[in-house]
């Protein structure tokens, strides 16, 4: 699987395998969106292939998805016009817009590889599901358990004697 | 997020894609399919810290507030962000008088001073939500974001609360303060600034 940041980009290209083996091939700038794998490159040059056993062939092609839409976003073109702020945040609320499931591996994979405007972008995405909840309805949601102690409940009840919601 | 090398070899240990690991918490037994869990409960159950305290931070302080009361580790993770909500407002915990020792556990007046020694005494279990108290504090009672007029009960008595100049129009809240039994003549209030009144000052 190949993916491009843009024509003009540096030829140096990098070559990830996924933990199901599955091989990438990316653009440097592509793969210096992740400080992980920056780090990596730096260590070892591009010649090595970079194994990431934590995450699969799936997320990775989605994780590369973002980065080389990223990085393209970065440069800048002649023949077309810029890419503006609300387009990309347009192709991000499209690309958070998935499974649970995969928004669960895609965080994973963000962290692990580091890279920050995903995980910012993924964090802001489920935060947004808990937005304007009652700590209640929250529980009820996600299936937590109240563990607060008496004194801790009766601490709140007193803070919250004046409540409006 | 910027972590180090180490924490990257401690994320390794999690589960990739499509494995879930059934933690203490038996919520996952309510879903039939576990990966259609939703991401904050399946974080929560693997005690995932440091991504449920990035998760959380992105909240406004009124969403912080309520996520905060949910359990004991959401209380101390939305301490970080409460903390520099208050940070950014200038407010500052209170300082105890040499020699205090504060009446309660659990009370705004603690200080972290003596959350390590409580943990160092095998009492770290105790969460300590000092900042969210502060917060609470000065936030409009019905919104959650800063509070601009102090509420008394009757017009000479002490301040109960903050409400802010958009919720004090709002006719659901006068109906509570009615409710209440709060003397409404009083609630009009003064704007509460830092040049034109002292917390202690009484609404007109």
């Amino acid at each position: 699987m190949h993916f491009q940041g843009s024509p003009n980009m540096a030829e140096k290209r990098v070559k990830l395998i996924s933990s199901d083996n599955d091989e990438f091939e990316v653009d440097e700038a592509v793969a210096f969106e992740s400080e992980t794998l920056r780090n990596m490159i730096q260590d070892t040059g591009t010649n090595v292939p970079i194994s990431i056993p934590n995450v699969s062939s799936d997320i990775l092609a989605k994780v590369l998805e973002y980065c080389s839409y990223h990085a393209e976003t970065m440069e800048t073109h002649d023949d077309k016009p810029p890419i503006t702020d609300a387009q990309i945040r347009e192709w991000d609320a499209d690309f958070v817009d998935v499974h649970p499931a995969t928004l669960y591996s895609l965080i994973l994979a963000a962290n692990y590889l580091n890279i920050k405007n995903l995980l910012d972008l993924i964090c802001q995405a489920v935060a947004n599901n808990i937005r304007g909840k009652t700590a209640v309805e929250i529980r009820k949601i996600l299936h937590i358990q109240d563990d607060f102690t008496y004194e801790e409940e009766m601490e709140i009840r007193r803070e919250t004697k004046w409540a409006f919601d | 997020m910027t972590l180090g090398a180490d924490k990257v070899i401690y994320l390794s240990q999690f589960p990739v894609a499509g494995l879930v690991v059934d933690a203490v918490n038996s919520s996952s037994e309510k879903f039939r399919d576990p990966a259609s869990r939703p991401v904050l409960q399946r974080l929560t159950d693997l005690g995932q810290d440091d991504l449920l305290h990035s998760i959380l931070e992105k909240l406004p302080p009124a969403n912080l507030l309520k996520a905060s009361r949910v359990c004991r580790s959401w209380a101390s993770l939305c301490e970080p962000a409460l903390r520099l909500q208050c940070q950014r407002h200038g407010w500052s915990l209170p300082r105890l008088p040499r020699g205090a020792t504060p009446a309660f556990p659990w009370r705004a007046e603690w200080g972290t001073e003596l959350t390590q020694l409580l943990s160092s005494h095998g009492h770290g279990d105790i969460v300590i939500i000092q900042w969210r108290s502060l917060y609470y504090r000065h936030a409009c009672r019905a919104c959650g974001e800063v509070g601009e007029f102090l509420v008394r009960k009757t017009l000479n008595s002490n301040v109960q609360f903050l409400l802010c100049g958009r919720c004090i129009r709002l006719g659901g809240v006068q109906s509570k303060l009615a409710q209440y039994s709060i003397d409404l003549c009083g609630v009009t209030g003064k704007l509460r600034g830092p040049t034109n009144s002292t917390p202690g000052s009484r609404p007109t």
